[in-house]
């Protein structure tokens, strides 16, 4: 057994990081690497996560069940806005609106019928969305209490647009509502590895949503992210492939899909809270190919596993490593110790390389403090 | 305040897709080099860090990283959105909207 190396928990936002990854002096690398290890900061840290759990309860108002809102920001900053659409109304005439509460609510129901997961917190927490945020906003995201949309490109000319509207795809409303999921489960710090699970299993259930609503079965399915997201301007199917991670898009203006799919292709970088949307490549191909190993539909095999693993196993600091002998380990739990599940479970996890018995270390086990310090030159690169 | 090139990248996001330029002080037109010399007095860009909120990042919030630089002087910053002073804004926008532009122009 090769030991995890967890020398301090993975509690490192990017205000820390700017002063590290300064191209300074040495002494001032080192000033760097002694403020990350100041305790007394890191209690900060620990106490503003805390805080921002502490935020989300607080609008949990326990509902009975499917309960939605869908407000617009008419393109100010301001959330959640106006509200335009609640649960129950007939839809609106603005596609976007209809789209985050239909999304929504077949989110929702993945959960429910296949989790038995009553909404964000399992309390029936109501679903807010806020779509029209800002001016040519390419961008939604989780704000702790809510799933926020902007509008792609829509303020420049049509031939000039690279981005959609957010609310397009079906699995990106999966993959923001699943962040709030994590938010309360295994609260998975945003940064390095554990951020990069967090992602993986946004796109793991955002994924799972769209499947489901199609009625595909894991060989049917594209298991592409963001499809229809791209405008036709660009060189590119969507925005993150779980099946072949790297190759969703290849564009002179854009550049090319950075993912990488195996632990020796693994991009240690601290743009991108440490790479959490690259990195989850490896994780999110491992799921692919447990899937596709077990057949039928994703959601209910490979799914279970990994829902379970989310919601009672991983933990703040997680890294791929435990990830991956974790849903080996509920695999046997739910389906047995041999079985083909539990197989198929190893089998996606050797094919990323890693090994859930840990006899084969990956090139990147290290907690995230150890890959910060070898990113900027303070720790020997592995071997 | 005085600059001679800023590197600006925006990283993360949903889509995780880096914007990225390096702005040479000298490259831009006058009047926009002044907006930025003002914005940048006008945040106190080299008091910045110990203005952003101490708080973890939100999923799918966009990075930003900035870093000013004056003959051997030079200051960073990188912070997501929602750690921003509402000040920083302004600037974010031209800066981004520079990096927008020399993206689509590069063919
Ligand atoms: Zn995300």
């Amino acid at each position: 057994m090769t030991a995890h190396l967890h020398p301090i928990n993975c509690i490192v936002p990017p205000h820390m990081l700017e002063k590290i990854a300064t191209n300074g002096t040495e002494a001032q690398r080192n000033l760097a690497i002694e403020t990350l290890k100041a305790s007394e900061r890191m209690r900060g840290q620990r106490r503003a996560l805390m805080d921002f759990s502490a935020a989300a309860f607080r609008v949990a108002a326990a509902g009975a069940g499917k309960e939605r809102i869908v407000y617009d920001a008419k393109n100010g900053t301001s959330l959640p806005g106006t509200p335009v659409r609640k649960e129950g109304d007939p839809p609106s005439s603005d596609v976007a609106v209809n789209e985050a509460y239909d999304g929504s609510g077949v989110t929702y129901d993945l959960f429910k019928d296949i989790y038995d997961r009553n909404s964000i917190d399992n309390n029936g927490m109501r679903m807010d969305s806020t779509v029209h945020y800002r001016k040519g906003y390419d961008n939604a995201f989780w704000n702790g209490e809510q799933m926020v949309y902007g509008d792609g490109d829509e303020d420049l000319p049509p031939a000039e647009r690279l981005f959609n509207r957010f609310t397009i795809a079906i699995d990106i409303i999966g993959h923001e509502l699943t962040h709030g999921v994590t938010q309360f489960e295994a609260k998975l710090v945003y940064s390095f590895q554990p951020g990069a699970l967090n992602e993986s299993m946004s796109d793991v259930f955002g994924s799972l949503v769209k499947q489901r609503h199609l009625n595909q079965t894991a060989a049917e399915a594209d298991w592409i992210i963001g499809a229809g997201l791209l405008t036709e301007n660009v060189n590119g199917v969507g925005i993150r492939s779980m099946k072949e991670p790297g190759t969703a898009y290849n564009d002179p203006v854009l550049g090319k899909d950075p993912q990488p799919g195996h632990m020796k292709d693994y991009v240690n970088t601290v743009s991108d809270n440490g790479g959490v949307h690259i990195n989850s490549g490896i994780p999110n191909r491992a799921f692919y190919i447990t899937a596709t190993e077990l057949g039928g539909y994703a959601w209910e095999k490979a799914g279970q596993i990994w829902y379970v693993t989310l919601r009672d196993k991983l933990g703040t600091n997680s890294q791929f490593q435990d990830c991956a002998n974790l849903t080996y380990a509920v695999a046997a739990d739910l389906f047995g110790a041999g079985s083909l599940e539990q197989m198929a479970v190893k089998k996606g996890w050797a094919e990323v390389g890693i090994n859930v018995d840990g006899t084969t270390p990956p090139p990147e086990p290290g907690g995230c403090l150890e890959s910060l310090l070898r990113i900027i030159g303070a720790a020997p690169a592995k071997k | 305040m005085k600059f001679e090139k800023i590197r600006f990248e925006r990283s993360g996001g949903f889509a995780g897709i880096r914007l990225a330029t390096e702005i040479e002080a000298e490259a831009l037109p006058e009047d926009q080099k002044k907006e930025i010399a003002e914005l940048l007095d006008d945040m106190d860009f080299e008091e910045l860090p110990a203005k952003l909120a101490n708080r973890m990042p939100l999923p799918d919030e966009f990075v930003y990283s900035i870093v000013v630089e004056f003959g051997d002087q030079k200051y960073e910053v990188m912070a997501g959105e929602s750690a921003l002073p509402g000040d920083a804004q302004p600037l974010i926008e031209i800066l981004e909207g520079i990096a927008k532009q020399r993206m689509r122009k590069k063919d």
